[in-house]
């Protein structure tokens, strides 16, 4: 093999199996409750999509996959709450169709595209103004108010993922691209998600975490508590 | 080069044998476990957003018409097509696959009447049973796949440019994919368009309106349409040619001019604004020439082409504006906010009081104006 | 060849990485010439020529919150610069707040925005002299409403506007008292 291509590859490995796992950000240590209590999650409907990638590199989003880990990850993640001493309750899928708070879910959508951007993305898109160790990312009291008209809960938990599962094929082009050229340069699948925490009282976001990996498997139920573990670490108690 | 040049003839050949798929029957969604599930819970939530979308057109009137049209061409099909309007100037429609209807207001305001909303319905409605969608992301997914394994062959091979090469076949080989599909359409639209007791010449009218907006817009927008669909020409000439050999002489041809019209006449001053705000003068304007000598110069249509002249502002364009503005005087219905702009023109061309009569009739027209206290501002001289 | 490709890739990057966001002071702040604004705590500068405007300012990121500043664009020229420029985007000499608000609108529309509305345009004092206010509204491509409020006047000829847009939901509201004390504090010197 030429030499200047050896060097190419050598320069992109890094780009192409660096991923930083996981990130967190919170603004509290400790979670408020009634007295005598835990304190009461309403787990939000996942906004899940898992998809095959194909050998060329297309997704096509698999709909019992996707179903199949609303449910598994739904699971585990009670009972990863559970063992964290926290009461984590599902809301109903029929709570994403009600029009009273579709602008609820748009404002949280803008949220997370501004938390993945200006805190779990590149340095130089930080917002200095907003302090290094702090959030400071807000629903708002009114969203927050109608929230917990639904769901009767101190906080709310929000996820949102992606997962990609390489086909077949594509396996078979990642064994090839290693026997052929020497370097693992295909990649597997990629699990991309975030997730929130707001406090039902003011709105605030008081935990956000990150995760960029190539594990985890959502499509069946014992997997799952491994996403769900990830997903969770460091939320506050 | 040899080994790998048959090796990508071979893979093509492979991939081109992937045939049509059976059309979807009526009432029928695909089982979770079907690839093309996939794609239907991905339109499932396109449409949710859709529905709920700050620029939904949900006035019930116009929705319950147009659903109406929809039923009644689907046939068998009507409980599967959900028709969901968009309030969003320029000339578009679209299917998804899980037959979800996306009209765009700047459609309804280009069509002549029922039996060409009819027909666009028809054509939509061939994508959504012959499953285009998904063949198409099929093909390119295969397409992809097939690139990826050439290109790892010719990396191997110390060949750097064979993926970059083959890229550029499977375009060109995907939006011919494409073309096909569009044929197919036409065909199947052009049947229901008949069997729904519509004029089937409506199709290629439909066709024509198209293309002379392409022709008017500009080279680009030629050639993206262009780049799609089969030669406009061809397709229209096609359409004609069958429209004529379906049925017999008794065949009824509804064209319903007159529900369309009415159903569509307290929104066509919106539907007009949208266009205008656009600020593409040269296809807008031939826009507006095209509805005037197809449906008659009104005074919303006079005024909003007289917009057109004013926001473009070029050297003689001020004068232009002010002589449509005068058009738009002679009809009984002009809008108040013609006499605001005759002011605004005006004053640009630095007559003052001839502005100032201008803006004391908007103001005489318009008494609960919302920008009142601006105008008497100018009025004054104090802005 | 691929050395030059691979150092073309780098410096871009690093370029990119040049002129980064940096928080506002508490001090006044020049946005334009001749044109500053005091009391900006909490705010973030965005990169020069963000967004086509001569400073662009947020809180908690622009698809939540933004304030654009334009400071004395004359006749001939757009009111935020484009890369590639649009005839049918020029104001003229004598542009009235209505033909301003107009402008407006087709700027945002060309961002993507839906649903674009403008309303009540008033004539207001803009640090001091005549001048103008009105209200607008947006959907972004994922359907999170906005309400914004620009103000501004025509100081010999050339625009001066400060326009603020926050989520209906949240931050129009949230922040709309941190504006208003913004603006309270304009000053504008007369060129030359």
């Amino acid at each position: 093999m030429p030499t200047t291509r050896r060097l190419l590859i050598l320069l992109l490995l890094p780009v192409v199996l660096a991923s930083c796992a996981g990130d967190t950000a919170r603004e509290a240590a400790r979670l408020h409750r009634a007295a005598g209590s835990a304190p009461r999650i309403a787990l939000m409907p996942p906004d899940l999509t898992l998809a095959r990638l194909s050998a060329g590199g297309s997704e096509t989003p698999m709909a019992a996959w996707t179903l199949a880990a609303e449910r598994n990850l739904t699971l585990a993640l009670m009972a990863a709450a559970r063992e964290r001493g926290l009461e984590l309750t599902p809301a109903p899928r029929s709570l994403r169709r009600d029009p009273a708070l579709q602008p609820v879910w748009r404002l949280h959508r803008g949220l997370e595209t501004a938390i993945l951007t200006h805190r779990f993305g590149k340095a130089r898109n930080r917002l200095p103004a907003k302090g290094k160790a702090s959030l400071g990312w807000s629903l708002g009291l009114e969203a927050a108010a109608a929230l917990r008209r639904r769901v009767h809960a101190d906080y709310a938990l929000f996820v949102s993922l992606t997962d990609t599962y390489a086909s077949p094929g594509r396996q078979a082009l990642g064994v090839a691209t290693v026997l052929l050229i020497g370097l693992p340069l295909v990649e597997g699948g990629r699990q991309q998600g975030l997730a929130t925490l707001v406090d039902l009282r003011t709105g605030a976001v008081v935990w956000a975490r990150h995760l960029d990996r190539s594990s985890g498997d959502l499509r069946e139920a014992e997997p799952a508590h491994e996403t769900a573990a990830a997903l969770l670490k460091d939320l506050p108690q | 080069m040899r080994p790998l040049a048959s090796l990508i003839a071979l893979l093509l050949v492979v991939s081109g044998c992937a045939g049509d798929l059976p059309p979807l029957p009526p009432e029928t969604r695909p089982e979770i476990a079907a690839e093309e599930a996939g794609s239907w819970l991905a339109a499932d939530r396109l449409e949710q957003e859709m529905a709920a979308a700050p620029h939904a057109l949900t006035n019930p009137a116009l929705t319950r018409y147009v659903q109406g049209v929809a039923c009644r061409v689907a046939g068998r099909y009507c409980g599967d097509i959900r028709v969901h309007l968009l309030r969003q100037p320029g000339f578009n429609a679209a299917m998804a696959p899980n037959g979800a209807l996306l009209i765009q207001s700047g459609l309804l305001l280009r069509l002549a009447d029922e039996a060409q909303l009819a027909a666009v319905i028809g054509h939509e409605l061939g994508h959504y049973v012959q499953r285009h969608s998904f063949a198409q992301a099929e093909h390119a997914r295969r397409q992809g796949d097939i690139g990826a394994w050439i290109g790892l062959f010719g990396a191997a091979l110390g060949a750097p440019g064979v993926s970059d090469f083959l890229r550029g076949e499977t375009v060109l080989d995907t939006l011919a994919y494409g073309r096909d599909q569009e044929r197919a359409a036409d065909s199947f639209g052009l049947e229901r368009l008949a069997a729904a007791g519509y004029d089937p010449s409506a199709a290629a009218e439909v066709w024509d309106l198209v293309q002379a907006e392409a022709e008017a817009g500009g080279k680009g927008l030629a050639d993206r349409l262009l780049a799609t669909h089969p030669a406009p020409a061809e397709r229209r000439q096609r359409l004609r040619q069958a429209a004529a050999s379906i049925g017999r002489d008794d065949t009824p041809r509804e064209r319903g001019l007159a529900a369309y019209r009415a159903v569509l006449a307290p929104h066509r001053a919106a539907f007009l604004t949208d266009e205008v705000r656009l600020r593409q003068p040269t296809s807008t304007l031939a826009l507006f020439r095209h509805l005037a000598e197809r449906d008659g110069l009104d005074a919303v249509l006079a005024f909003h082409w007289g917009e057109v002249y004013r926001l473009r502002g070029w050297q003689d364009d001020r004068r232009k504006a002010l002589a449509t503005y005068a058009k738009a005087l002679g009809f009984a219905d002009v809008p108040a906010e013609t006499h605001r702009s005759i002011g605004l023109v005006r004053r640009a061309l630095g007559q003052r009081r001839g502005a100032r009569f201008a803006f004391d009739r908007y103001l005489e027209h318009a008494p609960a104006a919302t920008d009142r206290v601006v105008v008497e501002a100018y009025i004054d001289g104090r802005l | 060849m691929v050395w030059r490709r691979v150092s073309a890739l780098i410096l871009g990057l690093w370029l990119a990485g040049c002129g980064g966001i940096a928080a506002v002071g508490p001090e006044r702040v020049t946005v334009g010439k001749g044109f500053s604004v005091a009391g900006a705590m909490g705010w973030n500068r965005l990169p020069p020529d963000a967004l086509g405007a001569d400073a662009a300012w947020t809180r908690d990121g622009p698809g939540l919150d933004l304030v654009l500043f334009v400071a004395g664009r004359g006749e001939g020229e757009p009111l935020l610069h484009h890369r590639r420029e649009r005839k049918a985007l020029l104001l003229h000499a004598f542009s009235t707040p209505t033909e301003i608000a107009e402008l407006w609108e087709t700027e945002l529309a060309l961002r993507g925005y839906r649903a674009v509305r403008t309303s009540r345009l008033e004539p207001v004092a803009f640090a001091g002299q005549p001048g103008f206010r009105f209200r607008y509204s947006f959907a972004d491509a994922a359907g999170l409403v906005s309400d914004g409020l620009a103000a501004g006047r025509v100081a010999e000829g050339r625009v001066y506007l400060i326009a603020f847009q926050g989520t209906r939901a949240h931050s129009f509201g949230a922040h709309l008292p941190a504006v208003r004390r913004l603006l309270a504090s304009v000053r504008l010197a007369p060129p030359g």
